[in-house]
């Protein structure tokens, strides 16, 4: 338990800097401009249930790629979905590493920090489908 | 009939993160093999449709997935793209150096038989080894699946 107050600790501690908030916005922001009516909302709505719901991060990965695919979807745009992929499974990665090594006292191992980058994972897209609403709710106010 | 348990899901969903992800990625990449949409859909649909299936034995869940390959190897329309497309996906699924290679390690090893073994620890650990090798199949299709719908 005291372990885990930790691991979130931290977690909270990466994902709260203005690096990490000036990617969700950015992200956020191409979002706004891409997915835009009710189909567009629900592209990203679907991605969130996705992300929250999944137990490994190729999961969201798979599930942005298949989108992709499809080609009328809107994460083909502007190299989105790809540019999606590669910060949440490279970059992101980096962010995880970066957890451990404040955390090497507790001596985690491959499970834990698997978890730790489906968490990052789960805060960056939570906080990318914000900005993306609030952006989407200050163009329709313009 | 062996179920996996929340430890097995454990470690089989790490090694689909880890390893077989990886796998499916340069898989696609070595094969640059055009497969229709439509037959990557009836694959993917097959994957999902037999782990829906309850009462099915791991071994048979794995060879419906096998047959369906080599089904399609044989028709007499299907193109050399795609037949070398199911011919090296089977050769990674059943060969030592592909999938199976997983097996062999370390966190798997409760699986693996040895001399010693009675004929009932045998059968238990042949079954816990059927159901970790579809388990493992079944991630890398769906991976493999998504990577080749998204190029194309």
């Amino acid at each position: 338990m005291k372990n885990n107050m930790k691991i979130y600790k931290e977690i909270t501690r990466h994902t709260a800097n203005e690096k990490f908030y000036k990617m969700t916005e950015n992200f956020g922001s191409r979002a706004a401009f891409i997915f835009t009516g009710e189909k567009g909302k629900a592209q990203l709505s679907n991605l969130l249930n996705i992300v929250n719901s999944s137990l490994k991060v190729t999961d969201t990965i798979d599930y942005i790629k298949r989108q992709i695919g499809h080609g009328n979807r809107g994460f083909e745009k502007d190299n989105f979905g790809n540019d999606l992929i590669k910060f949440l499974y490279e970059d992101l990665a980096v962010t995880r590493n970066a957890i451990n090594k404040t955390l090497v006292d507790l001596n985690l191992d491959e499970f834990a920090q698997q978890q730790i980058h489906l968490l990052i994972c789960r805060q960056f897209i939570n906080s990318m489908v914000i900005h993306y609403n609030y952006k989407l709710q200050e163009g329709a106010n313009v | 009939m062996y179920e996996l348990t929340q430890q097995d899901i454990k470690r089989l969903n790490l090694l689909s993160d880890k390893e077989l992800y990886e796998l499916a990625v340069h898989f696609v990449n070595e094969n640059e093999l055009h497969l229709s949409k439509t037959k990557m859909n009836k694959l993917k649909g097959l994957v999902q449709t037999i782990a829906g299936i309850r009462l099915c034995k791991a071994e048979r869940r794995l060879g419906i997935i096998i047959n369906y390959l080599r089904h399609q190897i044989q028709k007499s329309t299907i193109k050399e793209d795609e037949k070398s497309f199911y011919h090296n996906l089977i050769q990674t699924i059943n060969s030592d150096e592909g999938l199976r290679k997983f097996l062999n390690l370390s966190e798997f090893s409760d699986c693996l038989m040895i001399e010693s073994d009675s004929r009932k620890e045998k059968h238990h650990k042949k079954e816990k080894q059927d159901f970790y090798m579809y388990y493992i199949t079944k991630e890398f299709i769906n991976h493999l699946m998504a990577e080749k719908m998204k190029g194309n």
